[in-house]
């Protein structure tokens, strides 16, 4: 295909001079060596031309190929090379995600999942509108209430908060303060998607609004400062991905999306609270 | 290609035609569409990723290298169309990418997923109305590219390739011929 493409470049017009001279002369032999030469020397570039744009088409394969493995092994592997691997203690068996009430949940209820990321606009919205409704089921036992979290709006914002929200909140799990921080990270969400959490608000402001202090405070400060938890929320995104969630919030009602029968009506949600 | 020109054409080469200027066009607009929306994605691979893996088509895994890999692959044939190097070979991949970009958004679109393409970066879950309200603009954007792609495969030789330059002659009659 390429050579023909190629061989269509020739311009049409014969060489100029050399042909005119033969005129005189033993001129049929010389003309059919000539021709015989000419061939020859047409079939060799051809052949050169061609040895040369296969290797420049392969190299430029094989770069391709090259920096798209590279960049996608540096993007994958980065995080967890060096890494701590804390697991909070309220982590679920698969460690997709931290339970909000253990230990409280009757038997055979239902399990209502959250997926959510602390940077998401709508995750804020659907946790004013349900937040107070879902806190009592889980505190009731009526439902085992478990939120999944991402932090995949960082790759699309250009920032680390939703990272660095939730390592925070996963290291509140380690003083029984998950649900609280959970809240207070909503409460806090900048009005503007992408401004961010400051460290100062996630490592002081908002533990002495729950009321950590003395080691409390300390162990937490240590567990956000060392990124302990990263690992366990690169886990948490990735299973979530795994698991097809592309966008949040998601609500999910023993496995089923339940997210788009919901309204900004709170009791639209009471179907799925249990019994 | 039938050559139009005179055999006394000025520099060897024939005439430049109609046919020559459409591939032209054709070569510098596949090649900078490309260009452009492989260099605008290029900046930020693991969104890449995330917008492909919201088709929710490949398997997981998969859908994060054609993530990765799609930027650079954009880039790298677009820089061959505007340059008019393997031209053929080119358009034939950009073909191919329109007709799997064609085959996706028609396939969200048609399984009620709303989602940004993620053509030019971005990507992911937007609002219903929004996707809805892209996707036909988006199938006939690409339609366009493609039949542009299909011109080029179909007609590759081109005015202003490098091509020659890069390559050398293919033929003695490429060259000076001053022997004896």
């Amino acid at each position: 295909m390429s050579k023909k493409a190629s061989a269509r470049r020739t311009p049409a017009s014969p060489p100029a001079t050399p042909v005119a001279k033969e005129t005189e002369g033993d001129v049929t032999e010389k003309v059919s060596r000539r021709e015989l030469l000419r061939a020859q020397r047409e079939a060799e570039l051809k052949a050169a031309t061609r040895k040369k744009r296969l290797n420049v088409g392969l190299g430029i394969v094989a770069t391709v190929v090259v920096v798209s493995l590279v960049a996608w092994a540096v993007f994958t592997f980065k995080d967890s090379i060096g890494a701590t691997n804390a697991i909070p203690p309220h982590a679920n068996g698969d460690k997709s995600g931290i339970i909000v009430n253990p230990g409280k949940a009757q038997k055979n209820v239902p399990l209502f999942v959250i997926y959510q990321d602390y940077q998401c606009p709508g995750c804020k919205q659907f946790h004013t509108v349900f937040g107070t409704k879902l806190r009592e089921a889980a505190e009731a036992g009526k439902i085992q209430l478990e939120y999944r979290t991402m932090n995949f709006l960082d790759t699309n914002l250009q920032n680390d908060a939703s990272t660095r929200s939730a390592v925070a909140a996963a290291c509140a799990d380690n003083v029984g303060l998950y649900q609280g921080y959970y809240d207070a990270l909503y409460d806090n969400q900048p009005a503007k998607e992408g401004a961010g959490f400051s460290d100062e608000l996630l490592r002081v402001t908002i533990p002495t609004q729950l009321g950590m202090t003395g080691d409390k405070l300390t162990g937490f400060q240590k567990c956000y400062d060392t990124k302990a938890t990263l690992q366990f929320i690169n886990g948490t995104n990735d299973a979530a991905g795994r698991a097809g969630i592309t966008g949040t919030p998601k609500y999910m009602y023993n496995g089923k999306d339940i997210t788009n029968t919901l309204t900004a009506e709170p009791s639209s949600i009471d179907p799925y609270l249990g019994s | 290609m039938p050559t139009s020109a005179p055999a006394n054409a000025p520099t060897g080469w024939r005439a430049i035609g109609w046919r020559d200027w459409v591939g032209l066009a054709a070569r510098l607009v596949l090649g900078g569409v490309l260009f452009v929306a492989g260099a605008l994605k290029v900046t930020n691979l693991p969104s890449s990723a995330l917008a492909v893996r919201a088709y929710k088509i490949l398997q997981y895994d998969l859908a994060g290298m054609v993530g990765y890999a799609l930027p650079i692959v954009e880039m790298v044939v677009g820089l061959l169309l505007i340059t008019g190097l393997f031209t053929r070979w080119s358009a034939a991949v950009g073909g191919l990418l329109m007709v799997a970009f064609i085959i996706g958004i028609s396939s969200a679109w048609a399984r009620g997923l709303s989602l940004d393409c993620g053509c030019f970066g971005g990507g992911g879950e937007v609002e219903l109305a929004r996707a809805i309200a892209a996707y036909p603009w988006e199938i006939a954007r690409d339609l366009g590219l493609l039949a542009l792609a299909v011109w080029l495969v179909v007609r590759p030789v081109t005015p202003y390739s490098v091509e020659t330059r890069l390559f050398g002659p293919t033929s003695i009659d490429d060259i000076d011929f001053d022997e004896e």
